[in-house]
């Protein structure tokens, strides 16, 4: 069943830290530059997309996954918003 | 016509002074016709393979885009065209012995150095990208079909990017084709910079650099010294590197003077601390195509049947698939293969050692450790260039065979005296764009630091000009 969106921030800070940084305590910012810092990279966002897909139930299209709509976790939480309202 | 060419810089005033005088549905159509134009004069039969490419690919998407049960049917129909017809003229072309080798390279054994026979459409390569691309987007409703035959045809025909890219997707290019277009003093200073960035680069850099290239040591790597194996290589590295950047910022340049801005393509390639890094730094537009429609789906695919990310197919099949795409899209050779599957091997092995451990960004690294990365990238990518310069898989072996044997010898033909100064040039370059990142920075300096930066750059392609520097063709176009 997918998660709701209000949980949808904590939970992708959750996973950010423990599943792709492996720093639980990181003090990750919600601006902060996820992609253009050099925190995360392809294989990273493919496996956020994913894990997208199964807690949420949101499609992002690949040609979405870029640094200009996935740079940080305001932008992310935005994109499976506005996915989510397009039915993705 | 060559980019870099007087007829070429002629062309461009003409095209530009018309277009100028005309409202914005007429600057398309006048753009498309200076665009066959100048695209026939790379070869009579090339505007009729581009006009077919263009007619197939507008009236798939408009099957495509019905819903209907034929619509995945139709998809492929579209995809399998193009891929075949591209791989049919790479064929056909290597068949014929008109491969585009740089350089002075001989395409085939007695022919003029520099020979090149293109059978292979220049740009094909680019444009298909591009329309396949374009059918995937239309498939996946992320844009509609285009009804606008003329822009459609420009999207496809563009004449500044139509030889070597950037790739340019329809579903951002399209509409700035469809949009009010104004060249202001701002977009101007944009592209005149960008030109003459990009003539240094070119002119000054990668063609002064190329004439240290030894004839033949990418052919005979056994005949030459260890010393200028390793000096040759490095040489190519700065040579090929700032050939295309130079023509990517020239071009950009120009359609800047027409108010459509394009895709930059580069980003310091060479100081990249990682491979992957390396592959968000280099030809982008190549390299964020290959992402979008092949490394992502295949990473996503694997994910989902195999959640674990440590699982030895999601780290090692989606760097593989992708890299020898990019490869085998270079040229069918096993050169080009081993070079793409060598970037493969790298990503994975970056990919295994970081997977797991805490992530820190490579800035926030102590300096030895960047630097020590650093110098391993930057030594593994120039060896990867190998088997790229060769274009054969024998010769890039020899080549690093020899490069291994440390044979004593001078690198006679190589002047590290005459060499380093445009490599520095090339990282000055590079280093300022980097700290400002902005690689238009210079337009932010006082006026006095501009005049002379220009002036400095009249003076350089000048002096090389004067001594005797071939401004050849881009490597680029070969492909």
């Amino acid at each position: 069943m997918p998660a709701d969106l209000n949980e949808l921030k904590p939970r992708l800070r959750e996973f950010l830290l423990t599943q792709l940084l492996r720093r639980p305590s990181y003090p990750l910012r919600d601006d902060e530059r996820l992609i253009s810092g050099g925190l995360i990279d392809s294989f990273s966002l493919a496996q956020i997309a994913v894990y997208i897909e199964e807690a949420f139930g949101v499609y992002i299209p690949d040609t979405e996954l870029t640094v200009d709509n996935m740079d940080t976790l305001d932008q992310m939480a935005a994109q499976v918003e506005r996915w989510h309202a397009n039915g993705g | 016509m060559e980019i870099l060419s007087w007829p070429f810089a002629i062309f461009c005033a003409v095209v530009l002074a018309v277009y100028y005088l005309l409202e914005r549905k007429a600057q398309n159509i006048w753009l498309l016709a200076a665009s066959y134009f100048f695209y026939a004069t790379w070869g009579w039969h090339f505007p009729a393979i581009l006009l077919a490419a263009t007619l197939v690919n507008y009236l798939l998407a408009q099957r495509i885009e019905r819903k209907t049960e034929k619509k995945p049917a139709w998809l492929w129909a579209g995809v399998g065209i193009n891929l075949l017809a591209l791989v049919a003229f790479r064929l056909a072309d290597r068949m014929s012995g008109g491969l585009a080798l740089p350089f002075g390279v001989a395409a085939a054994p007695g022919e003029e150095a520099g020979l090149t026979r293109f059978l292979l459409p220049v740009g094909f390569s680019f444009y298909t990208l591009q329309a396949i691309s374009y059918l995937l987007d239309v498939s996946r409703r992320q844009m509609p079909a285009s009804r606008n035959p003329i822009d459609f045809a420009l999207s496809m025909a563009y004449f500044p990017k139509l030889t070597a890219g950037p790739i340019e997707r329809a579903r951002s290019f399209l509409p700035l084709l469809a949009a009010p277009r104004r060249v202001d003093n701002e977009s101007f200073g944009r592209g005149i910079t960008l030109i003459a960035m990009g003539l240094v680069r070119k002119a000054v850099i990668a063609d002064s650099l190329s004439r240290f290239l030894p004839p033949g040591i990418f052919q005979d790597p056994g005949t030459f010294s260890s010393l200028q194996l390793a000096a040759g290589i490095g040489v190519y590295a700065f040579v090929l590197y700032n050939d295309f950047a130079g023509y990517t910022d020239m071009v950009r340049g120009v359609s800047e003077l027409f108010g459509i801005p394009l895709s930059p393509n580069f980003r310091q390639p060479y100081f990249s601390r990682g491979f992957i890094e390396f592959w968000n730094r280099w030809h982008l537009s190549l390299s964020f195509w290959l992402r979008d429609y092949i490394f992502f789906p295949l990473s996503r695919a694997l994910l989902r049947r195999f959640p674990n990310p440590r699982h030895p197919l999601n780290l090692a099949l989606p760097p593989m698939v992708t890299m020898l795409a990019s490869g085998l899209w270079h040229g069918m050779t096993l050169g080009m293969a081993a070079w793409g599957g060598l970037h493969g091997i790298f990503q994975w092995i970056e990919r295994l050692l970081t997977i797991g451990r805490p992530r820190k960004p490579a800035q926030s690294q102590p300096v030895l450790i960047q630097l020590g990365t650093w110098m391993v990238c930057f030594t593994l990518i120039t060896l990867a260039w190998v088997p790229f310069a060769t274009n054969d898989l024998s010769n890039a072996l020899e080549y690093w065979r020899s490069l291994f044997a440390f044979q004593g010898g001078q690198p006679e033909a190589l002047s590290v005296g005459w060499i380093l100064p445009f490599i520095g040039l090339s990282m000055a370059l590079d280093w300022v764009q980097y700290h400002s990142q902005d690689e238009l920075v210079f337009l932010r300096w006082v006026r006095p630091a501009q005049a002379l930066l220009l002036a400095m750059a009249v003076v350089l392609l000048v002096f090389s000009m004067g001594t005797g520097v071939d401004v050849s063709g881009f490597v680029y176009q070969g492909f």
